[in-house]
């Protein structure tokens, strides 16, 4: 099971309420099915995310894919050494594995709790 | 049954070549662009950055992918643009690289050109190498000389997810690497050109389960997309 203290998208972005704040990043799903992971492009701080909407990009075996924002708001901080250290995506995509924290505005209608997630896994395989 | 939207688009410029790219992954339909190139272009993968190129000699004209990857330098070569909804494609990147590829190889093959999965080392050579076609990944196609077709996707997501997937097979090798294979290892490029078009257009739509249509590009949606392509193109 997955962690149940956030949400989730069907892109499998998750993201962590913290009060005003939320932190963003990707499943052990999305981690495992990409592999190889050598690029990742984040946006900068101060700029702002709106959910469901493109937030950055990341590379894998020749493919560039979109990350989306399962929430809307200002990003306050990056995970600056992420880019730098993709292994920690692997080791640890639910915590040390964060991408972006954003103050919040809104949040997507379409994520879904641990449970829902699980099951979505299922349809996908 | 998927209809495939086949476009021989014939030699462009490649910063046309890159814009029609992009704007055949923001439209709805699926579609598959082979073309060449005239002047000859350099292609950098969408995370390279063209001040790491700037020094390279030749005569050609430095573009960015929409796809991932290393380098390419295209000249005298078949080039293809698969795009449609993500579903065409199987999920797993490699699997979806050797679909691609295992369409590619039975054709080549029917002209006399003996290719062969490489099936050894990396699924991706990056960040360590910057060309493409410097070293052959586990998923691509080698002939006795070297690597002899790149590949490299895009993939979006969203409410309706959609793939670019490219493809550049060398027809003649280019000036670098000195290492790659090419049909000309095999038979006359300048003979087979028009009918191996043909035949690879027809074994990916069919590899992909779908029906071909061949016609021209939709003139509506890609205008408005080539002008919103073209400036991102050249912004890093």
């Amino acid at each position: 099971m997955r962690p149940d203290d956030r949400k989730y998208m069907k892109s499998h972005e998750w993201a962590k309420t913290e009060g005003e704040f939320a932190l963003v990043g990707i499943s052990d799903y999305a981690v495992e099915h990409l592999s190889d992971l050598v690029f990742l492009d984040l946006p900068e701080v101060g700029s702002t995310v709106s959910a469901d909407e493109p937030f950055g990009e990341i590379e894998s075996v020749k493919a560039v894919s979109d990350l989306y924002a399962p929430v809307s708001g200002e990003i306050v901080e990056i995970n600056q050494d992420l880019p730098d250290d993709l292994d920690t995506l692997k080791t640890d995509p639910w915590n040390a594995g964060w991408m972006i924290k954003v103050k919040l505005t809104g949040e997507s209608p379409n994520l879904m709790g641990a449970a829902a997630y699980e099951e979505h896994l299922k349809s996908e395989e | 049954m998927t209809s495939v939207l086949v476009v021989h688009s014939g030699r462009l410029d490649p910063v046309e070549n890159m814009a029609l790219d992009e704007a055949a992954l923001l439209a709805p339909d699926a579609r598959l662009r082979i073309y060449g190139w005239s002047p000859a272009g350099l292609s950098l993968g969408y995370f390279q950055r063209y001040a790491d190129f700037a020094d390279e000699p030749g005569e050609h004209v430095v573009v960015r992918r929409a796809t991932g990857g290393g380098a390419i330098l295209h000249d005298d070569e078949i080039t293809f643009a698969l795009t449609g909804p993500a579903e065409l494609l199987p999920r797993d990147l490699g699997a979806s690289y050797d679909l691609v590829h295992d369409a590619i190889r039975t054709t080549l093959a029917r002209f006399g050109v003996t290719t062969r999965r490489h099936g050894r080392g990396p699924a991706s050579c990056r960040p360590d190498e910057r060309w493409c076609f410097a070293k052959p990944t586990c998923h691509d196609l080698t002939t006795p000389r070297g690597k002899i077709v790149g590949s490299a996707q895009r993939r979006t997501g969203g409410s309706s997810p959609r793939f670019l997937h490219h493809g550049s097979i060398f027809l003649r090798p280019p000036s670098w690497p000195a290492t790659s294979g090419s049909v000309a290892e095999f038979v006359d490029p300048d003979v087979v050109r028009d009918e191996l078009e043909h035949e690879l257009a027809t074994a990916i739509v069919r590899a992909l389960g779908c029906d071909a249509a061949t016609g021209a590009e939709p003139p509506d949606d890609i205008e408005t997309a080539r002008d919103a392509v073209r400036a991102r193109l050249r912004r890093r």
